[in-house]
């Protein structure tokens, strides 16, 4: 039975096909060395200074141990020396649709990409495998000057506004994962709000992985000027494959006085994945972050979402889903760094287990000296649905300010049998029921998604649901 | 043979504190020979905590001499009420009891330390363990007044307590260390629909580095209410674990800390859930003063297996003054889904609007920050439910209350 359920989930899964990708231009061989990462930097033409950061980043990934905390076997299997750091899907960058290569074409079709452009959804960054290959900017983001490019554009085209911010969040030597990508990045968004600009159409970008044993290192760097505000989504697919893939990104927000950004990722890596990513945001004076973070796939994810609360009257938000089944755990979570007084944060994380699945809440609150009126509130739910499945909650809290307000609360249940047993009663199947109560359980996030995505997580939670029960 | 030959391997930084462990050993059973020397290498085996290493990166050891010092006998001051003797209990020293009663005894000494978190010093506790004493309530006994177990020296306290099936006991375990370091093991078993309410206070010197690590195994039906009450010692690094081994199996975990000047108390528990049917509720307070620390982790873990079991873990720190501290890591581990576990933790000031009100009714601000904290402290005392432990801990607890200036 359980097996059957699996081949169903695994026939059905919706991203789960995989093009001819023969025609990758330039694909580099595998492992990781000082001269992959010169080729890297040679093939992408870039300043010196980039090429020093790339060369500098990789000596702290080869020096730096595995965390020791995550206790992680999982971890310690990734075999660096056997995945590709960096291939190019076609020679230069399609300019327009047309341009852009019949396979590639193909691949974004079912990614929904034409869909996405004719419902007006925003400017398009399509990543293929590590180079974007098609990307368009509506005419009203020009005519409000934002700058909404991939990452290598944005170094060629905005050195200076690059150069300025770029790892400024997130160091290399922040964490092993951070300095890996800072050696080998490829490909990622770049965005430029100017000040007081409101970008009232959320942007988007498609990420993919398409080629096996290939790694996926995407960078992306968005400033807010003062009072500005800028959604941006990140939704990831990948299709079905046979070995491990490496999906290793770094996200740097930057929100200046009362600038607001929002973040919104859905993860549905496919469930081989690493999905291995440092996140993390600035908040000034008065400026607000929210990411709003879905995992539903990979193999093990491990993302914990940060802001730091660099300026008084600043706020960050986490609002968090995580979805394991069979052989996947996902380990995520999020930061708050109060480092200022009268700042605020809310996480609001939930996560269902399934078929053995597991799923952790990690996550920290830290408040510096002499940052009073600090206040936080973190809400962790957990749903368990069957007796293979594991649940843990790893919060820490740390307070050094006196007067705070920190709250944390977390619960660990199963689906309650008054709950299946009333909507049961009114005349849906078992499955049918618990279906039900776990989106409604997911609801506070789906809510926030835009209605495409709201739709297409509904029926992703539906299909994964299918055959959990009996 | 093989012990010779892990005491020359042990000769190496120590070699003065393993030949006084070896010492130890002249004398006694060859099964709890065993158990020191493979506590002994658990101790080697761990490096040296610094400030870096998990479990210690958030205390500072600025000032704080935590290397081991050599075993001293620590004798306990053991009050059983007279009539409760004459009933069987037995209160004496573990040696006597290894000659009198060496089955229960090894029931407690040699069962595998199933505690998750047996760090260095609860290992070198482990081997090096002196005096110490032995209580035990026969099954069916219920006790007249709580046992009362005092220590005011000795550098490697050991306390076990065997409370038989269907007894019911309470018990208080007193540490007034005054010398450089200390590092104690209690251990505590409850068999088959036992109760026992277990206290355990600690107000050593000020300048004490108190190591202590609880343990208990409780067995099906059987409850335990312990209370950790922290007001001494310059570092003070506990581990309070409970196991829940039999189905229905209870236990309410109390905890209170009085913490002032540069104190630090670092608290690790654990609710280990082995069995179907059991619950556990947990609640920690501490009150923080002048620029004292407080650490909390706890871990709830529920294992495979134990179905319909209830956990519940509180962490509350009331921060005094602004150079106080509160760092709180409560953790849920849960392999089991029909489940209920929730846990929660807050930090924060004495509210503003209570002192107003208290304000309100004519008392001056030290008086109403006083009574505040008494009620918050009360709360947990009236939860261990037995007047007859907590009462004399209320007056003796008073003088912490008074704020710092």
């Amino acid at each position: 039975m359980a097996l059957e359920e699996k081949q169903l989930v695994d026939k059905d899964y919706k991203y789960g096909f995989r093009d001819q990708t023969d025609s990758y231009s330039f694909k580099s061989r595998k492992g990781i060395d000082h001269d992959i990462v010169e080729q890297i930097s040679q093939m992408k033409n870039e300043p010196q200074w980039m090429r020093e950061f790339r060369h500098r980043s990789l000596d702290i990934f080869l020096s730096k141990p595995m965390p020791a905390w995550a206790k992680n076997e999982v971890l310690e299997a990734i075999d660096f020396d056997d995945i590709y750091y960096y291939m190019r899907a076609s020679d230069r960058e399609g300019k327009t649709w047309e341009d852009v290569p019949e396979d590639i074409k193909r691949t974004f079709d079912r990614l929904g990409i034409p869909e996405a452009e004719r419902k007006f959804l925003g400017g398009v960054t399509a990543q293929y495998d590590s180079e974007v290959v098609y990307h368009s900017i509506r005419k009203d983001l020009e005519a409000k000057g934002v700058l909404f490019s991939d990452m290598d554009a944005g170094l060629r085209e905005h050195e200076d506004i690059v150069r300025k911010y770029f790892a400024t969040v997130i160091p290399p030597a922040d964490n092993k994962f951070s300095a890996l990508n800072s050696a080998v990045w490829s490909g990622g968004s770049f965005i430029w709000v100017p000040p007081g600009v409101s970008v009232d159409i959320p942007l988007q970008a498609y990420f993919r992985i398409n080629s096996e044993n290939m790694g996926q290192f995407e960078r992306t760097l968005i400033i807010a000027e003062p009072g500005s505000f800028v959604h941006y989504i990140e939704g990831c697919t990948a299709p079905t494959y046979s070995s491990n893939s490496l999906h290793s990104a770094v996200v740097e927000l930057i929100a200046m006085e009362g600038a607001h950004i929002r973040y919104t990722t859905i993860q549905n890596w496919y469930k081989t994945v690493y999905n291995l990513v440092t996140k993390r945001a600035m908040a000034y004076k008065n400026a607000h972050v929210e990411w709003v973070d879905g995992n539903i796939g990979s193999k093990l994810t491990m993302k914990y979402p940060s802001v730091y609360l660099m300026g008084e009257g600043a706020r960050g938000e986490v609002l968090s889903i995580a979805y394991a089944s069979e052989g996947q755990h996902q380990d995520a979570g999020a930061k708050m760094i109060h480092a200022a007084p009268n700042t605020t944060s809310i996480i609001t994380s939930k996560s269902v287990s399934k078929n053995g699945g597991r799923t952790s809440y990690r996550g920290l609150i830290k408040v510096y000296e002499g940052c009073d009126g600090v206040k936080s509130n973190v809400r962790c739910d957990a749903l368990l649905m069957d007796p293979q499945s594991r649940s843990d909650t790893y919060p820490t809290m740390e307070v050094d300010a006196k007067d705070v307000r920190i709250e944390h609360e977390a619960t660990v249940s199963k689906v309650g049998e008054e709950q299946l047993f009333y909507v049961m009663s009114r005349g849906l199947t078992e499955v049918e029921a618990t279906t039900m109560i776990v989106n409604g359980f997911f609801e506070p996030f789906v809510k926030e998604l835009p209605m495409e995505y709201a739709v297409e997580l509904n029926r992703l939670i539906a299909l994964e649901m299918e055959g959990s029960v009996g | 043979m093989e012990r010779s030959s892990l005491l020359d391997r042990a000769s190496g930084p120590q070699p003065s504190l393993a030949d006084a462990i070896k010492a130890l050993t002249a004398n006694e059973p060859s099964w709890l020979t065993d158990v020191r020397l493979g506590a002994l290498k658990r101790f080697e085996g761990i490096a040296t905590p610094t400030e870096r290493s998990e479990g210690w990166r958030r205390l500072s050891l600025e000032g704080i001499d935590i290397a081991p010092v050599a075993p001293e006998p620590s004798p306990f001051k053991l009050t059983v009420a007279s009539v409760d003797r004459a009933r069987g209990v037995i209160a004496k020293t573990i040696s006597e009891a290894l000659l009198s009663h060496e089955p229960l005894v090894r029931e407690a000494l040699a069962h595998g330390r199933g505690g998750r978190t047996v760090g260095k010093y609860s290992a070198l506790a482990e081997a090096a363990w002196l005096g110490g004493a032995f209580v035990h309530v026969p099954d069916g006994v219920e006790l007249s007044s709580p046992i009362v177990a005092e220590a005011e020296s000795g550098t490697y306290p050991r306390l076990i307590v065997v409370v038989g099936k269907n007894a019911r006991a309470a018990i208080t375990e007193t540490h007034r260390e005054r010398g450089r370091f200390t590092a104690g093991i209690s251990d505590i078993v409850v068999g088959e629909n036992a109760h026992l309410t277990y206290a355990h206070v600690q107000e050593c010197g000020p300048k004490t580095v108190v190591f202590s690590h609880q343990h208990a195994r409780i067995a099906h039906g059987a409850k335990l209410v312990t209370l950790n009450l922290g007001a001494g010692g310059a570092l003070s690094k506990s581990d309070v674990e409970v196991e829940l081994l039999g189905a229905g199996a209870e236990s309410d975990m109390l905890g209170l800390v009085f913490a002032r000047g540069t104190q630090q108390f670092d608290y690790h528990t654990l609710q280990g859930h082995r069995a179907s049917d059991t619950h556990s509720d947990l609640l920690f307070k501490s009150a923080l003063d002048g620029h004292s620390h407080s650490v909390y982790t706890g871990v709830i873990v529920i294992e495979k297996g134990a179905q319909r079991s209830d956990a519940y873990q509180a962490n509350r720190n009331l921060l005094l003054a602004e150079g106080a501290r509160a760092d709180t890591e409560p953790k849920l581990e849960i392999e089991a889904d029909d489940v209920r576990c929730t846990h929660g933790a807050t930090v924060g000031p004495i509210d503003a609007e209570q002192l107003f009100y208290l304000g309100s009714r004519g008392l001056d601000d030290e008086t109403a920050s006083r009574l505040i904290v008494e009620g918050f402290f009360q709360d947990v005392l009236d939860r261990v439910g037995d007047e007859r432990v907590t009462r004399p801990l209320e007056t003796k607890f008073a003088p912490h209350l008074e704020r710092e200036r």
